[in-house]
């Protein structure tokens, strides 16, 4: 049971497709994992939909349809979007699936300091997302964040100031929160997060360090 | 919309092609795209329709709402040249639905009928936002810097709209 969820503005954005791609991965895994959150997308999409209905029309080119009506006629089966297998590995979300896997392929897990590894993702600069491994009883460095961000945790539990997050719970930090995530004992933590600008460490050495690590 | 996505009929298709293909256009001509462009991805966007029809599912939502979300993922493909996520109804990590969705004893034109309804009589100042972010996909700080105003008013403005939304859709005051 989801106990921490997106904002509603979150999730109204992204339903406007007004939302960065980063973001937007991190809400479309939340939906898949949560269906009240889902519900509300598909209310806010109305919006969009009526908009479009009482939009101005422009006419279409006069051979548009024909043209419509040949590719129809010509596609055997054009569906674009992979389908995922039945032995697809259920801890991701189809929506980063495919983020994921190339990034893997490219280079893998990249070590960040005891216990925690990072992936990032390419997506465009508005944003980044990265997926961190985090070893059981993993403590991060007390940090706080500049500007918002979100993560969402896929496996596995980590406790801070705010609560405990679990699988599809999404923690939605601002530069008010100074905090210290601790894994939970009993396995690794797969989370993806979201930043718009770099963390702020309280210890010194580690800001010093921080460009090399890349987060 | 329903005989394309259970039959596959074409003279269905047509009459949605003549309704929906020219919105889908003037759609996508106010974000910029030029006219040839908008016509090329209107007709992208028809063709998907068609594709994805046995995906449409009336009870969760009118053939116009289902053909703006893939306008809109189209246009992003097409004009920010990003990836648009989407969630996958089949993907075997999603987490069912164990809530009722909307109210499907309120009939689908009726349920159509307030949504148009309650947009075309929002407020002026959030029948522009609600423009700016749902026709225009700007992001709410942008919509805020362009009105000149916090970037909190545009966020409660959109609130207040999308309440007033799901007032019409379940039919009730919440």
């Amino acid at each position: 049971m989801i106990q921490h969820h997106t904002s509603q503005d979150l999730l109204l954005d992204y339903a406007a497709g007004g939302l960065d791609e980063a973001s937007s991965i991190l809400v479309a895994s939340h939906i898949a994992l949560c269906p009240a959150c889902r519900s509300t997308v598909a209310e806010a999409e109305n919006l969009g939909g009526a908009l479009l209905e009482s939009g101005e029309p422009e006419a279409m080119s006069i051979s548009s349809l024909a043209k419509v009506l040949d590719r129809i006629g010509m596609q055997a089966d054009e569906s674009s979007v992979p389908k995922a297998d039945a032995g697809a590995n259920t801890a991701l979300t189809q929506p980063l699936r495919g983020y994921v896997s190339d990034q893997l392929a490219r280079g893998g897990w990249r070590w960040i300091a005891p216990g925690l590894r990072q992936v990032v993702l390419t997506t465009s600069k508005a944003a980044t997302a990265r997926l961190f491994r985090l070893s059981p009883g993993t403590r991060v460095p007390v940090h706080s964040h500049q500007g918002q961000e979100l993560t969402l945790v896929l496996t596995g539990s980590y406790r801070d100031e705010c609560g405990v997050f679990a699988r599809g719970d999404v923690a939605n930090l601002d530069d008010s929160v100074t905090h210290q995530p601790v894994v939970s004992r009993d396995g690794e933590c797969l989370a993806l997060a979201v930043t718009r600008a770099p963390l702020r460490f309280r210890n010194a050495a580690i800001r010093l360090i921080q460009p090399l690590l890349g987060i | 919309m329903r005989a394309v996505a259970e039959r596959q009929d074409r003279a269905a298709f047509l009459a949605l092609f003549r309704h929906f293909a020219p919105r889908v256009k003037g759609y996508l001509r106010r974000q910029g795209a030029d006219a040839a462009a908008a016509d090329d991805l209107s007709q992208e966007v028809m063709l998907k329709v068609w594709n994805k029809a046995t995906h449409f599912d009336a009870a969760k939502a009118s053939a116009a709402t289902w053909i703006y979300a893939i306008a809109r993922n189209t246009q992003i493909d097409a004009f920010r040249r990003e990836n648009r996520p989407e969630f996958d109804p089949d993907d075997p990590a999603l987490v069912r639905d164990s809530e009722p969705g909307p109210d499907e004893s309120i009939d689908v034109g009726t349920r159509a009928a307030r949504v148009q309804d309650a947009v075309t009589s929002l407020p002026a100042d959030q029948a522009l936002v609600v423009r700016m972010s749902f026709f225009l996909h700007k992001a709410h700080g942008d919509i805020a810097h362009e009105l000149g105003l916090p970037l909190g008013t545009v966020k409660s403005r959109l609130r207040l709209a999308f309440g007033r939304l799901r007032e019409a859709l379940r039919g009730v005051k919440e």
